[in-house]
């Protein structure tokens, strides 16, 4: 309350400045950084005739190529599937493993748990990037090469400590008598979980979901060495040999990236305002 | 804090060690086990298979001879560099919005900060790919209405860099070797990161209005307030951007590996280390050799981890 | 409230595309599952995404699969750029496809490692072939090149089966021609096409059209460039080879390099690099920089006049542009030319054309002998002509009749035999000669290029190269002296302890063969570069 009025106060002070030339130089910004997806919209809607007579302006309705999209949906699509199962049962399984590990953590010193934490702050410093090689060896060893349930496994661990790492001190900063009051009820550690920290660190999780959503979604170079066959290709390896073509047809392309993106469009038109309260929550606790 | 507990409690709420088990499971199989085994066969000529020969430490001396190897962390350094100068246009962008009277338009601009993330990371990546190219590519393009293409023939001829950049020849971004370099700094502009946005708002949001009083008392600019208020209180946010940004750049190859091919393109300019570890392993076959790459890099990340951790402190 | 409702909404969204999803994966697997028992996969991969390919190898698969219902073939298409690393990848973690094709990324470790040797196919008459003039040919005699292409030497074996030929050609652009010179018939020598290019700048400019009369890239303008080089050292190749030899013999050239019998001034390189750089100027600007597509799409939008490349090529361009394509082989300039005609021999022959687009069996694969029997299909006269009807490629089966389309394609092979090249392979010998060369080239084909300018420039780095390569040959044929000890050893055992067995000793003999003249090589590679060092 106080804060309010004393910043109208000096929003009044400094009315003189005016904010137009912070506005023009936010709307440059803004619009370079979405030219890309400007760009990805007016192509996929051209053929190549088109496209090339004009680069950067659409055409007249009357031209619009819709059947670019038919042809990325009927190819992109299946991809679209498999990134979706993928990202989505990977995501679901990093954070229920991820609760579960945060609250073993937070809700008690267990004995032994001073040995392991280090050992999981170990693997947060340790840089990953060696990894992939016997990763590779490691997949073949279980059978689950050319399989999507290597890529779920692998999405799942991806995530995992930085989530556990983030949820435990989200956990403790839950105050114990929530947590005695629920044992008091006789709820067992399970239920606690359910009634107490879900609820309580919503808005987290949904930020630690999306994080590693998006990190599944993207990533290509896992999928690339451990997919061999066509009909279970990720978005990434999918886009990879689609830009191999000889003959690009760039609308078609275009489109195909679009599809590509729906799922993320979907989820970001209708969740934006929990993703920027998670990040400006965890940004605060950071 | 966690409670500390009794040893007699402990024993009671032994089931709440199961909590722990799939996490153990799933890091010790995936993360751990993998780290090992880099380590182990560094020593074999290992090519992935079942087959392995044991040969010391002649991985690590043929690693240390790798002049791709090496030459490979002077591009990482530049891409470091470049990488800690793109932060500045979220911070500037974090610092815009926040300054903003209206509350309306300061919830629009988030908005539109967050647009762009909509397209997925590796779509973006293709997209520049398709903007470098060098006849369809929109940054050519530009160049030639903008009138910037004869400004860089001039600036060609002035230098003597030798005609790559010359009047009526589109500029190949991504085949000349000499562009690699400027390529891979210049992609994603104008380089602001949604997330880094956002979170440096919330950094800013945090200060309270009375030192922007005590500020406007003592008559300071929109300047002197960026740098003695503004910058200072987002300190901690700004530094983990800096340290998680050094960490994934130093380890990334997926952007290289995306817009050269695993070959590091034309000449080889693109190489950074973790592409020539992947190229060692999955295009030449050499796994054990890879192995002991990556145990280099790992070693190089992990102690400029450890230098951070101790010489940099934050200060509340 | 209202953000309730609506992240209620996006998580509906989300569970529902999950849910679909995960009902279609399911599905796959179920009908994956419902193949098994008694139905054979079998899977072939290749890079070659022309257009054309891959729905004539769909056809063949779709013929091979009524023939046998119990079989399914799957085709798997990867692009170039990561074919290597797709290759390491499914080689090392055993889920290769049961057919690949040999090229890209293969060395003769992985081939001898990870491919099934196929004597017996290669001997044996094709089964497939029954009814035709080649039912009682062995396999490798039905192919026009012998199955060369399919044969490592160093391992002694054949590896592959090609079913493909190919051929570099000039494409033109028919309508256009008539349109600038009246009448449609493509040059014939390399003095007619540079009056051509010149018309057509000419008429370029009259009608103000963005038009240049080569179509170039870094893909292919070297096809072009290279061909006119080689035509002014077919004489110094002549003269340089002691009596009696003729051709290539790149260890030769090397040595006569290294002892200073030619050198980059000799007149006739110098020739041959004025050449490349006068038909540089017939291209567009900055066409080194270009892609092959780029080069391509110039052509189908009728903004170049002519473009090189090969026949792989043909159905792509054919069905991208809306003209009539004409093609002939790439003009050589004639004897009688004043410039240029005094220091080659004639038009190339084409006589040593390999396959290509050849597949190889992987030891792994659990039906090797269905994915053996669909390679023998593939080669087989029928499907071979059903090949090069439906891709427009060259066949590899001899006693195919070719579509009008195909027939400009099919190898010339009278002729003579090609000099040196700028790196003095055609193909990868050299690589860093290679390198050398196609660092420099801006400053010879480039607007402002010069021969002299280019020449200075690779002149200071040519001999540390060729030496640096030689070493590499060296090594190289020193790792297959060395591992063919322990063959030989085998083979001579076998041989020696089975005296009665005629193959084992035909075995032996043919190895020693090859053994010794790969030490020749050997040999001599290294009394190069003793003699090299010495100086």
């Amino acid at each position: 309350m106080n804060a309010t009025a004393s910043s109208k106060a000096s929003v009044a002070a400094s009315r003189r400045r005016s904010d137009l030339p912070k506005h023009f130089v936010l709307i440059l910004l803004l619009g370079i950084s979405l030219l890309p997806f400007y760009m990805m919209m007016q192509i996929s809607l051209k053929d190549n005739q088109a496209f090339f007579a004009n680069n950067w302006l659409p055409g007249l309705p009357e031209t619009w190529q819709w059947q670019n999209y038919l042809y990325a949906i009927r190819l992109i699509l299946p991809y679209v599937v498999n990134s979706v199962v993928v990202s989505v049962t990977a995501t679901a399984g990093c954070l229920a493993t991820a609760i579960l590990g945060a609250y073993f953590f937070a809700r008690y010193k267990m004995p032994f748990s001073s040995l392991l934490w280090p050992a999981f702050l170990l693997l947060m410093l340790m840089p990953s990037v060696a990894n992939i090689v016997p990763l590779f060896s490691i997949v073949k060893s279980l059978n689950l090469l050319n399989s999507l349930w290597a890529l779920i496994l692998l999405g799942a661990a991806g995530g995992l400590v930085f989530s556990i790492y983030v949820l435990r001190n989200f956990i403790e900063e839950i105050p114990q008598d929530i947590f005695e009051a629920a044992e008091i009820d006789g709820a067992s550690h399970f239920r606690q979980i359910i009634n107490v920290v879900i609820p309580m660190s919503g808005s987290i999780i949904g930020t630690l979901a999306i994080l590693t959503f998006l990190n599944t979604w993207n990533d290509f170079l896992m999928p690339l060495i451990v997919l061999r066959d066509s009909e279970i290709f990720t978005i990434g390896v999918g886009l990879i040999y689609l830009n191999g073509e000889y003959v690009k047809e760039w609308g078609q392309i275009m489109a195909a990236f679009f599809v590509a993106s729906l799922p993320l469009i979907i989820i970001f038109l209708f969740m934006m305002k929990l993703f920027i309260r998670g990040l400006s929550a965890g940004a605060v606790k950071g | 804090m966690s409670n500390s507990i009794s040893k007699r409690k402990a024993l009671h709420e032994w089931k709440l060690y199961l909590f722990i088990v799939p996490a153990l499971l799933l890091l010790l199989t995936f993360s751990y086990l993998p780290a090992i085994s880099a380590i182990y066969h560094s020593f074999f000529r290992w090519t992935g298979g079942d087959s392995k020969e044991f040969i010391g430490l002649k991985n690590f001396q043929a690693a240390l001879s790798d002049s791709i190897f090496w030459d490979s962390f002077i591009l990482i350094a530049i891409l470091v560099a470049s990488n800690v100068v793109k932060l500045v246009p979220s911070i500037v962008m974090a610092v815009l919005i926040h300054r903003l009277k209206s509350d309306r338009w300061q919830y629009w601009y988030r908005v539109g900060v967050v647009l762009p993330m909509i397209v997925p990371g590796l779509v973006t990546l293709f997209i520049w790919k398709f903007f470098f190219d060098p006849t369809h590519g929109a940054l050519n393009q530009f160049l030639d209405i903008s009138g910037l293409k004869t400004l860089l023939v001039h600036f060609d001829q002035a230098l003597h860099l030798g005609g790559i950049f010359s009047e009526g020849v589109p500029i190949s971004w991504l085949g000349e070797p000499a562009l690699i370099i400027p390529s891979l700094i210049i992609w994603g502009f104008p380089w602001i990161g949604a997330v880094g946005v956002l979170i440096y708002l919330a950094g800013l949001q945090s200060i309270g209005a009375e030192i922007y009083e005590a500020a406007e008392l003592d008559g300071a600019n929109s300047w002197q307030r960026f740098r003695f208020v503004e910058f200072p209180l987002i300190m901690t946010q700004v530094r983990l951007s800096l340290v998680m940004l050094i960490i994934a750049t130093l380890q990334g190859y997926g952007l290289q590996f995306l817009l050269l091919g695993p070959d590091g393109g034309p000449g080889g300019r693109g190489m950074v280390p973790g592409l020539w570890m992947f190229n060692r392993a999955f295009l030449a076959g050499e796994f054990g050799y890879a192995c002991a790459l990556g145990i280099f890099l790992f070693a190089f990340i992990l102690g400029l981890t450890v230098l951070n951790n101790r010489y940099v402190r934050v200060e509340k | 409230m209202r953000d309730k409702i609506l992240n209620a909404i996006g998580m509906a969204l989300l569970g529902v595309c999950f849910a679909v999803s995960l009902v279609r994966i399911a599905a796959r697997q179920f009908s994956r599952d419902e193949q098994g028992g008694d139905h054979v996969t079998i899977r072939f991969a290749h890079w070659q995404l022309e257009n054309g390919v891959r729905s004539t190898l769909d056809q063949i698969a779709a013929e091979y699969m009524k023939l046998h219902p119990g079989v399914k073939v799957v085709q798997l298409p990867i692009p170039e750029s990561i074919y290597t690393n797709w290759l390491v990848t499914q080689l090392v973690g055993e889920t290769a496809p049961d057919l690949i094709q040999i090229g890209i990324g293969m060395t003769d470790e992985r081939i001898a490692r990870f491919f099934l040797p196929l004597d017996d196919l290669a001997s044996n008459p094709n089964p497939y072939n029954r009814g035709t003039s080649l039912e009682d040919l062995p396999l490798r005699a039905t192919l026009f090149d012998g199955m060369e292409s399919g044969y490592v030497s160093t391992l002694l074996e054949y590896y592959g089966v090609p079913i493909s030929g190919a051929s570099v050609r000039m494409y033109y652009n028919l309508e256009l021609l008539e349109q600038i010179t009246g009448a449609g018939t493509p040059p014939e020598t390399y003095e007619e096409l540079v009056s051509l290019a010149k018309e057509t700048q000419a008429y370029a400019q009259r009608k103000g059209v963005p038009l240049v009369p080569i179509a170039g890239s870094r893909y292919n303008a070297p096809m072009i460039m290279q061909r006119l080089f080689s035509s002014q050292t077919q004489k110094l190749v002549e003269r340089l080879n002691p009596p009696g030899i003729f051709g290539e013999d790149l260890i030769r050239r090397a040595d006569d390099y290294l002892d200073g019998r030619w050198s980059l001034d000799s007149e006739e390189v110098r020739s041959g690099f004025d050449l490349m750089h006068e038909v540089g100027q017939y291209m567009q600007p900055g066409f080194i920089q270009l892609q092959r597509d780029d080069a391509t799409l110039s052509f189908v939008q009728g903004r170049a006049l002519m473009i090189s490349t090969g026949s792989w090529d043909a159905t792509s361009i054919r069905q991208q542009a809306s003209f009539r394509i004409g093609v002939s082989t790439i003009p050589f300039p004639s004897t009688e030319s004043r410039v240029y005609g005094r220091y080659l021999l004639g038009e190339l022959s084409e006589a040593g054309t390999n396959g290509g687009v050849v597949f190889g069996i992987t030891r792994g694969s659990p039906q090797a002998d269905v994915a053996k029997d669909f390679l023998r299909f593939l080669a087989s006269q029928r499907m071979n002509q059903l090949w090069t009807d439906e891709s427009g490629w060259i066949p590899a089966v001899v006693g195919i009749k070719v579509t009008p389309d195909v027939a400009p394609f099919l190898p010339v092979t009278v002729g003579y035999l090609p000099g040196i090249y700028p790196s003095i392979a055609a193909g990868g010998t050299f690589p860093s000669l290679n390198r050398l060369v196609g660092i420099n080239l801006h400053r010879l084909v480039g607007a402002t290029g010069d021969t002299g300018a280019f020449i200075n420039a690779i002149k200071p780095g040519y001999r540390d190269a060729l030496i640096h390569d030689l070493r590499r040959n060296h090594r190289t044929a020193l790792d297959i002296s060395q591992r063919s000890d322990t063959q030989f050893g085998g083979l001579a055992w076998t041989a020696l302890a089975q005296p009665n067995d005629v193959k084992a000793a035909a075995r032996m003999n043919a190895f020693m063969q090859s053994a010794s003249m790969n030490d020749r090589k050997l040999y001599r590679i290294r009394h190069s570069l003793e003699k090299a060092e010495v100086q």
